[in-house]
């Protein structure tokens, strides 16, 4: 991987399966509910019962981060409900102690050891945790007590110590979704760079900075907002962190709970590709 | 009629910003199974649509209902009485959100669709029997929906309808707020265009999938499950 060219390094602690990808396209299967299509559409591609099963709970997972639910997260938190934003802190918290097994690798790269080591490497008490701001326009999100999913988790992570929170980014005007709206060719780091703008008068040049984010697809936000900040602070260091990222390639999918430390790649035509 | 709180109507607690217009209790009457194991989708929209609205408030409820979504709405005239009557008739569930207690029959002439959905699907108020309805309460009302549902289609509406207080609530909650294409790209109506650069999206005939991609697979639960 260190041969390779690598534009943003990122962390993510959780992965899922967007059930467009699970379900099966045949025409009949188009009025079947969407569980049974998809479950179909795991028998067709060969994927176990077992396997499917936790694909599917892997994308109700996603959407609960994505409206921060109050959650049980047994076995990890016992009978104890948090916001999901709250668990996704705690989760990073433990992994990076080691205090989850984390899923043996099934190839030559122990993703899961370079989670360990990129992060560990980024947070810590004073690290700048800036969470990336929504696709849509915020009008002032303390004060309306809107949803802000990255907010809210680089909030508690700065609660367990594993950094302080920085509002050091604001989005201008509105993107489209990137993850269910656009085709691949449509998401570029450009379109994010140029909506984006610094509003904290911190200097972060030679800091290291973790931009905080809740899904992370093919990495164009985080660039386009790791861009935006490098151009204000040229010396500041900075790496992603996702608390999920989605998968499309289904092989690579080893359970909801599978930390990675990867890269996300700038192309030529301001699209973006991450690996793993 | 039962008194139930948010926490036994949705199987969870609620998160910071879903407090702060929750009701404490709702009173609930029907057959739905309690706390609610379907995705729920909100098809809200005038009391005088166009045929062309009633049209789309049937395409959507329809689809919705035939993929296992309960159709959420206000049982007013109008889009949410076709909505109601649309799932029903497919054979899906759904949840009448009211502005009145649940022992008033309002707008009276849905007298028989409030007692079907009491019996069979399940209807919703956070106003006691006997309350004298205002009316802020229907706005209250709209702000519940948005919270019970995990998805907003305003259908149609015009420059001022319950239907808006329930989109901008939607986009508070950071749930996913769809505007039905006619009424999106109105160029009489200002709010659409508001709404869409806080994250309202245009839904048509195509994109109704979409909306299906971004609900939870049912039944839901609140237990996250890490492994595999």
């Amino acid at each position: 991987m260190s041969s390779e060219k690598c534009d943003l390094r990122f962390g993510s602690i959780l992965s899922y399966v967007p059930l467009k990808y699970l379900e099966d396209d045949a025409p009949d299967a188009a009025d079947l509910p969407r569980e049974e299509r998809a479950r179909k559409g795991c028998a067709k591609r060969g994927i176990e019962d077992r396997l499917c099963g936790a694909m599917l709970d892997s994308h109700n997972i996603m959407w609960h981060l994505k409206s921060n639910h109050v959650v049980s997260g047994r076995p990890i938190e016992e009978d104890r409900e948090v916001e999901m934003s709250e668990l996704v802190a705690r989760l990073t918290k433990m992994v990076l102690a080691n205090e989850l097994g984390i899923v043996s690798p099934i190839d030559e790269i122990n993703w899961g050891a370079r989670f360990q080591g990129l992060l560990g490497e980024f947070l810590g008490r004073d690290a700048p945790l800036v969470p990336v701001p929504p696709h849509s326009q915020v009008k002032d999100y303390s004060a309306n007590g809107g949803l802000w999913v990255p907010d809210r988790i680089a909030a508690r992570m700065e609660g367990l110590g594993l950094g302080r929170r920085l509002v050091a980014l604001q989005r201008e005007r509105a993107v489209p979704k990137s993850s269910t709206r656009l085709k691949r060719t449509e998401r570029r780091t450009t379109t994010h760079y140029e909506s984006l703008r610094v509003i904290s008068d911190e200097d972060l040049n030679g800091k290291r900075v973790v931009l905080v984010d809740d899904v992370v697809t093919t990495g164009s936000t985080l660039l386009g907002s790791a861009w935006r900040i490098l151009d204000r602070y040229p010396n500041a260091q900075i790496v992603g962190f996702a608390a999920m990222r989605t998968i499309s390639d289904l092989h690579m999918f080893r359970g909801p709970l599978d930390p990675v430390a990867g890269c996300i790649v700038h192309n030529e035509d301001c699209t973006t590709y991450r690996r793993p | 009629m039962r008194k139930v709180t948010l926490r036994e109507l949705l199987g969870r607690e609620l998160n910071y910003v879903e407090h702060k217009y929750a009701p404490r209790e709702l009173y609930v009457e029907g057959a739905l199974e309690l706390p609610l194991k379907d995705p729920r989708v909100s098809v809200v929209g005038t009391r005088q649509p166009s045929q062309a609205g009633l049209d789309a408030a049937r395409l959507i409820a329809g689809r919705l209902a035939e993929q296992g979504v309960a159709v959420v709405s206000g049982l007013a005239r109008g889009i949410d009485t076709a909505a109601h009557v649309t799932a029903i008739e497919r054979g899906g569930r759904t949840i009448a959100v009211l502005g009145t207690p649940l022992d008033r029959f309002y707008p009276p002439e849905n007298r028989e669709l409030q007692l079907e959905i009491m019996r069979k699907h399940l209807a919703v108020s956070q106003f006691p029997p006997g309350h004298i309805t205002r009316p802020r309460d229907f706005v209250m009302r709209n702000r519940t929906m948005a919270l019970i549902s995990d998805a907003t289609v305003i259908v149609e509406a015009g420059a001022v309808s319950g239907a808006i207080s329930q989109g901008w609530e939607a986009i508070r909650l950071g749930r996913p707020l769809y505007i039905w294409r006619d009424t999106f790209d109105n160029p009489n109506l200002t709010w659409p265009r508001k709404m869409e650069r806080y994250g309202a999206m245009r839904l048509d005939e195509r994109s109704i999938d979409e909306l299906l991609d971004e609900l939870p697979v049912s039944p839901i639960d609140y237990i996250v499950k890490l492994g595999l």
